[in-house]
């Protein structure tokens, strides 16, 4: 004769409902490989600022130096998150207005020359030894070239003779 | 009589789990980290330095030689000549190809000056770069302005398409990769 079954409450075996984070894994070890490949070291010293810069096979690393924007609505000071700025706000690091640029009577950028006379000093009064000669453009491709002459040839006179355009690596190589 | 216990007892297996809550957590700090640092478009620097006062350029002695390269960039096509020629065998003219600037034979034509024109460096002598500091050999050439090439355009050019003859003029680069400098030295300026 076969056991009645028995009357004791029956065990339950309670296992803690746990998160799966296997697939999360897996996205994030994808995530991880690509950003580690694009990974820079250069990239938090230099972020374009303008996003049409000229393609270029320049290879040359961007270096921290004096940086200035060139628009088609003017000459800005280059500062952090410029790019994110409104018209508004970019107003406030305006250097030379587009105005400057088109004069037929100016050779050069008489703003610019009061800003950079006003870094130099600022530079002198701070007890920096020896003068800054390098300056960093970041300039959109279609700026029209007499505008990049007029603003080499502002630098230049005020001392800054050592002009680095910030271009857009062309990876071919090629002309 | 109490009942016997029944023996078919249900084993419960739990499989063993791997604890990945500490690489997550490792993941969470280190993708904004990356994020922030990540370079989307990879840019750099196309220097540039204006040529001294015309004082000191002219301050050479007369016996130099001197290549006067220039590249004029018209809005029919490029015009190359050497020594100042406006015809003659010193003097190319590469109109535009459908259209756009023939920059594939602006360079072609460049490299066979520098090949027949210029050559090879005679002498090398030391000196020391203004910007990093670091002294390096610079190569001595038969003609004193073997490197520079004078790039002059219309005010109205767009700048890429002087970046662009800068980057034709300053080196090419052969089927293995090996880059062969040209006219690295620019001297921007403009046609009125």
């Amino acid at each position: 004769m076969a056991f009645a079954p028995s009357k004791r409450r029956r065990l339950k075996t309670t296992q803690p409902a746990g998160l799966m984070l296997t697939s999360m894994m897996d996205i994030m070890v994808i995530i991880l490989l690509f950003l580690l490949k694009t990974y820079a070291v250069t990239g938090a010293l230099m972020h374009p600022s303008v996003a049409n810069l000229p393609v270029s096979t320049a290879d040359k690393s961007p270096r921290k130096t004096l940086s200035l924007v060139l628009t088609s609505s003017g000459l800005y000071e280059d500062v952090e998150g410029f790019v994110d700025l409104n018209v508004a706000r970019r107003a406030e690091y305006r250097i030379a207005p587009v105005s400057e640029f088109r004069s037929e009577k100016e050779v050069t950028l008489p703003s610019l020359e009061v800003f950079l006379k006003e870094r130099r000093q600022l530079e002198s009064s701070l007890g920096k030894a020896g003068l800054s000669r390098e300056m960093t453009i970041q300039a959109e491709k279609d700026i029209p070239y007499a505008w990049i002459l007029r603003l080499i040839n502002a630098s230049s006179t005020s001392g800054y003779d050592i002009l680095e355009f910030v271009v857009e690596t062309d990876a071919g190589g090629g002309p | 009589m109490a009942y016997r216990p029944s023996r078919k007892r249900k084993v419960v297996t739990i499989e063993p789990e791997l604890n990945i809550t500490p690489i997550m957590n490792l993941m969470v700090v280190l993708i904004p980290m990356l994020l922030a640092v990540a370079q989307f478009v990879q840019v750099s620097l196309l220097e540039y330095q204006p040529p001294p006062s015309e004082v000191a350029a002219d301050s050479g002695t007369s016996e130099e030689k001197r290549l006067d390269l220039v590249v004029n960039v018209l809005p029919r096509g490029y015009e190359v000549s050497l020594f100042g020629a406006t015809s003659g065998k010193d003097y190319r003219f590469i109109g535009k190809k459908g259209g756009d600037y023939n920059i594939q034979e602006l360079q072609d034509h460049l490299k066979r000056l520098h090949q027949n024109r210029v050559g090879v460096a005679i002498d090398t002598v030391s000196e020391v770069d203004p910007v990093t500091g670091t002294s390096y050999r610079r190569p001595i050439w038969e003609y004193v302005d073997a490197e520079v090439v004078s790039i002059a355009a219309r005010g109205g050019t767009p700048f890429q398409e002087v970046v662009r003859v800068i980057d034709a003029a300053r080196s090419w680069m052969d089927e293995e990769g090996v880059v062969h400098p040209l006219f690295p030295i620019p001297r921007l300026g403009q046609i009125q």
